[in-house]
């Protein structure tokens, strides 16, 4: 059995570390841990929610690539493999919730510490407004424009990755982000919030 | 946020969780690309039949008449197999989209590559043959499938007030008077005064098309006469 806090496995790369636990579940763990923040913050932007809820997505997301780790594409980047797995299963969750009809405010959504990094949205875009607005900016998009411009500018994705999250073209992918961009100008406007440099 | 990571290799251990084996994807995988080439096959085949089916107009008679191509083309086209060939093209291009990089692909390329590689498909099939070979395969063992090729471009010869008619011969009054029945059961004397090269040797039941001007009274003064093949009834 491997020591799971050996400084050894921390080296290693993610294509490693998938090998590695193919043979033992317990090197698994260190993908785990590595990922687990990233994606429950990407998570809980999908379902507007930060709460028991998106814990469960998350470790759902994990069995479920666990359960499909020789499905892995060495071709692609493993963190685009896992963010695609979070993203089907929170977008299932989204789709559940919606028949049940268990709507959130935007007030609500702005109102949500989701741990948004939105110091890098800040430099990105070149705005200088705070988060709360910014918040609340996102959460009146469409959520397809929404999830490309947080990929982007959140997780600091390059269109590849986001092409390979999202199973769109690349090209597909760069239109999305602009017309995001732009969407997100008409909200801030909207709001007479203006960003210059968007 | 509790102890993702154990609460994850608890599940696994308890569970008895392991990764489903290779072999699944690679069914999987190879089962989708199968499919990609049965359907694209299958829409190369549906455009060998459709160029068969406009091939084998009579197109030499269409111009000593003066018709309209265009109007032959749009009635003697197959549309059912137009609608399989749809049917096939998205199918096909829907199995592409979902091989494993399948998504790189933008539908614009999808659908150029795909319209041009089944229409290779179908141009190779059609070339060998095979367009016909199947329309003749299915026309003895599909039940109501027997008429859907004589009906191709038949509505075009049944148009007496554009001077055209289209029937089999029930009575030869003369060498140059017949009686031809047109697929609704109207009966037309045809006058073959001014017809060009008639054939003599036409035979009750033989089935013809004939180009030619309406005359009151069922009669029709033909200019052309064709043998054609068997009819439809309406």
């Amino acid at each position: 059995m491997p020591d799971t806090t050996n400084q050894h496995e921390n080296q290693l790369s993610d294509e490693e570390l998938v090998a590695k636990a193919l043979e033992d579940h317990l090197y698994f763990g260190h993908l785990v841990r590595r990922y687990e923040s990233k994606l429950l913050r990407y998570i809980c932007r999908l379902i507007s929610q930060h709460s028991d809820e998106a814990e469960d997505v998350l470790q759902e997301v994990f069995i479920k690539a666990y359960r499909n780790l020789n499905d892995f594409n060495p071709s692609l980047k493993f963190s685009s493999w896992i963010y695609r797995i979070a993203h089907n299963e929170a977008i299932s969750l989204y789709r559940k919730r919606k028949s049940r009809v268990q709507e959130v405010s935007i007030d609500e959504v702005a109102e949500l510490d989701l741990g948004y990094e939105v110091n890098s949205v800040i430099e990105e875009l070149g705005v200088e407004h705070d988060a709360h607005m910014i918040r609340s900016i996102f959460s009146q998009m469409d959520p397809k424009y929404k999830e490309v411009l947080e990929l982007r500018f959140f997780d600091g994705m390059d269109y590849a990755e986001i092409s390979d999250i999202i199973r769109r073209p690349i090209g597909t992918v760069s239109a999305m982000i602009n017309r995001a961009k732009k969407q997100f100008k008409q909200i801030s406007q909207k709001n007479s919030i203006q960003f210059d440099s968007i | 946020m509790e102890n993702i990571e154990q609460k994850v290799l608890e599940q696994i251990e308890q569970e008895h969780i392991k990764p489903l084996s290779p072999w699944l994807f690679w069914v999987k995988d190879y089962g989708i690309w199968v499919i990609f080439a049965v359907s694209t096959i299958f829409g190369g085949l549906a455009v060998a039949i459709i160029l068969d089916s406009v091939a084998s107009q009579d197109f030499e008679f269409l111009r000593k008449t003066g018709g309209s191509i265009l109007e032959l083309l749009v009635l003697s086209v197959p549309y059912i197999w137009v609608a399989a060939m749809a049917g096939f093209f998205l199918f096909s291009g829907y199995a592409l989209r979902h091989t494993r990089n399948g998504y790189r692909i933008s539908l614009i390329r999808l659908g150029l590559f795909h319209i041009i590689f089944s229409i290779l498909i179908g141009v190779i099939s059609f070339s060998l043959g095979l367009g016909q070979a199947i329309d003749r395969f299915m026309i003895r063992n599909l039940p109501y499938y027997e008429h859907a090729p004589k009906l191709r471009g038949q509505g075009y010869w049944e148009r007496p007030e554009r001077g055209f008619i289209f029937g089999s011969v029930r009575d030869i009054k003369t060498q140059q008077s017949f009686i031809l029945q047109d697929p609704r059961g109207d009966r037309w004397q045809v006058l073959c005064e001014m017809c060009e090269d008639l054939n003599p040797d036409i035979r009750i039941q033989d089935v013809l098309r004939v180009m030619g001007e309406r005359r009151p009274e069922m009669h029709f003064e033909a200019h052309m006469v064709r043998f054609a093949a068997p009819m439809v009834p309406r």
